[in-house]
């Protein structure tokens, strides 16, 4: 059978509830207002507008920052969330390796559990029974099988939440992050049965923030921010996107939101020093990159007192610290750059200097970042 | 298994860009779609048909609270026995008439009610209580609301030898009335169904509902006749009027009255009709817009 995935305009918008911000004097207060402040409603849209077809064979890493939308998209991929509006399509068994400790009942026996377990899991009685011993065996707790579940240790409680997640072979495996539990003996054996899994499967997704992990077992990616897909394709390039986009929020000193909306080209750098060569002239130093993959930002200009001087000069050279400090892609991002600029007599006429990177002289109108150490140097100098 | 895929397009679609439900088949089947509702009936009759989770976890939550008991399962009959012939002695002493009149009376009673109240008050909380399933992608959540029924008819039917007995000594036991009190529970049971339905959607909304719930039954048991008899309380005092506001007062009539052979009005009948009616479409109807919403909410 064909197993695939099918996102259409796929959105997700949740009623949340905000406690009222309120100054509290005393702990009188705070206990009155936790027993009389009523929540506020509000519509937080989590997912927006994802369009995407995941087919038979596709490992899918899921790239994002915490609180991008991946666990929340795994939900709704395994049909916990429904999405509000657009539709999804499914085809193929699932099995979601998201949080395997929860669920059992303490009080029950080891053996009652492998079954509440298995059948919450949609498995059939005689499938259960036949695995009972496998499942055990794996969990390392054969001699448990009768025993109260409490009674188990927790590193024990997991290797069995484990054994009987992994214990069936689906179509489909969703997982968030990379599970490794237990002792060094379990989590060899654990690595071998997940790998066993995903070699199983006819499609995985797995959300990570460990880019050799997803390059190792994802063939492609998708890069989700702020419940947003940014990026859908093959999983080299996700990864760079991904750190591009990294980057790009350092140097743009945002958490927000990014816009797209002129198309994925997005233009980030960052300046690191200014020398003052001549009366008139001065050279910058940095670093500048874009989000488009073979299209590197050719154009600087300074913009001073309402007015763009263009560089004069460009020269360009490699920058380690800037691909390994924030996954920079792009080796060859460091630039020095020389601009006339009549009227600077010293750095401190810099006050107020805006450095505008583009892809060409006619788009370049993104403001890079500047170091501290070059904003205190113009403001000192003035001061001196 | 993939053969009877059940894709229910076109025919159920909202609105031209929605897309119509396929409940949760995708654990049959293979083949399933998200959308925008779910349908009670069918979750119900995919429950049904595949008791096992929701059987074992009724089951395993009944054993387990006896599992450190010396005694055991006797614990399961204690209950019924101290209140069919504890409690009913003395209010037959109270009201004047004869143990063996009363304990079926009360029995009879009791029992319904207390399948009706135990699986309102635990529906309300029954949601919030299997969260790790439902997160898990387990949204069937007919499977959760039949638990607590499981559990509560497992009671009754535990409530049963000492009914049973309540009625051997009874001596005016209508044998066609015993067909007719069957089908009245058949009735009560859907009832209770969609009362769980309702509260447990309620109750994971507004956790509010549960101690709402549970202070409204203190004040329902006391308006239903249970320990005492309707006659007590004529329609035509305010005291009367209001216990006949009260559903449980007609569920647990059509039930009673035609087993023990007393008077019913046929009010009561009237009265169950709608509520039956009126309940399976409340159910029906909540369910579908909100049980999706749920995981939300929990």
């Amino acid at each position: 059978m064909e197993v695939s995935i099918k996102a259409e305009h796929l959105s997700l918008a949740v009623p949340t509830y905000l406690q009222r911000e309120r100054v509290s004097k005393h702990w009188g207060a705070v206990v009155l207002g936790a027993m009389f402040d009523p929540p506020r409603r509000r519509a937080v849209t989590l997912l927006e507008d994802l369009n995407f077809t995941i087919g038979t064979g596709d490992r899918m890493a899921l790239l994002g920052q915490n609180g991008a939308g991946k666990s929340t998209l795994l939900k709704v991929l395994n049909g916990a969330y429904t999405p509000t509006a657009g539709r999804l399509l499914v085809r193929g068994r699932t099995q979601a390796l998201l949080n395997m400790s929860l669920g059992f009942n303490g009080h029950a026996t080891v053996r009652e559990n492998i079954f509440l377990r298995g059948t919450a899991m949609g498995l059939s009685t005689p499938y259960i029974r036949q695995h009972l011993d496998d499942i055990l065996a794996f969990a390392d707790i054969p001699e448990k099988v009768n025993q109260r579940l409490y009674t188990l240790s927790s590193g024990q409680q997991m290797r069995l939440g484990f054994a009987i997640s992994t214990s069936i072979q689906q179509d489909i495996l969703l997982l968030d992050e990379w599970l490794g539990t237990g002792d060094a003996n379990f989590k060899v054996k654990a690595q071998e049965r997940l790998q066993d899994r995903v070699e199983g499967s006819k499609i995985v997704i797995l959300a990570s923030h460990q880019a050799g992990l997803l390059r190792d077992i994802c063939n492609k990616g998708m890069v989700i921010d702020h419940g947003r897909l940014l990026y859908v394709g093959d999983i080299e390039p996700a990864i760079a996107f991904y750190q591009d986009v990294l980057a790009l929020q350092w140097a743009s000193g945002s958490t927000g939101a990014l816009d797209f909306s002129d198309g994925m080209a997005r233009v980030y750098g960052y300046v690191d020093d200014a020398v003052l060569e001549v009366p008139g002239r001065i050279r910058l130093k940095g670093w500048m990159a874009s989000t488009r993959e073979h299209e590197p930002p050719q154009a600087l200009a300074v913009r001073l007192n309402d007015k763009v001087h263009v560089a004069s000069k460009i020269s360009r050279y490699k920058r380690d610290d800037a691909a390994k400090r924030f996954g920079v892609q792009d080796p060859e991002c460091g630039f020095y750059a020389t601009f006339e600029l009549p009227g600077v007599k010293a750095l401190a006429d810099l006050e107020g200097m805006q450095v505008l990177g583009g892809l060409s002289d006619q788009a370049a109108d993104t403001a890079l970042r500047q170091s501290d150490r070059l904003v205190m140097t113009i403001r000192t100098g003035r001061e001196g | 298994m993939p053969s009877e895929a059940r894709t229910k397009d076109g025919e159920r679609t909202v609105a031209p860009s929605l897309i119509s439900e396929i409940s949760d088949i995708k654990k049959d089947t293979g083949l399933w779609q998200l959308s925008h509702q779910r349908r009670l009936f069918t979750d119900l009759i995919d429950s049904l048909r595949n008791p096992e989770f929701w059987a074992l976890s009724a089951w395993l939550d009944i054993v387990v609270a006896y599992r450190r008991s010396r005694l055991g399962a006797l614990w399961l009959i204690m209950p019924s026995a101290v209140y069919i012939w504890g409690v009913g002695s003395v209010f037959a002493g109270l009201w004047g008439v004869s143990v063996t009149h009363f304990a079926a009376h009360l029995a009879l009673g009791w029992t319904v009610f207390t399948v009706m109240h135990s699986v309102t008050v635990q529906s309300t909380g029954v949601l919030f209580g299997a969260r790790s399933f439902i997160m898990d992608g387990r949204m069937r959540l007919t499977d959760f609301v039949l638990r607590s029924m499981a559990k509560s008819v497992f009671h009754f039917l535990m409530a049963m030898p000492m009914t049973a007995l309540a009625l051997v000594i009874y001596p005016h036991v209508q044998p066609l009335g015993l067909l007719v009190g069957l089908g009245a529970l058949l009735i009560v049971l859907v009832n209770t169904f969609t009362a769980g339905v309702v509260f447990s959607l309620a109750g994971a909304r507004f956790p509010d509902i549960q101690e709402v719930v549970n202070n409204v039954f203190r004040v329902l048991f006391l308006l239903t006749p249970i320990i005492w008899y309707p006659a007590k309380m004529p329609a035509s005092s305010l005291r009367g009027e209001a216990s006949r506001l009260n559903p449980f007062y007609h569920l647990i009539e059509i039930f009673r009255a035609p087993i023990l052979g007393e008077p019913i009005g046929v009010l009561s009948w009237y009265y169950v009709g709608i509520l039956t009616v009126v309940g399976v479409a409340l159910a029906t109807f909540l369910y579908r817009r909100y049980a999706r919403l749920v995981p939300i909410w929990l």
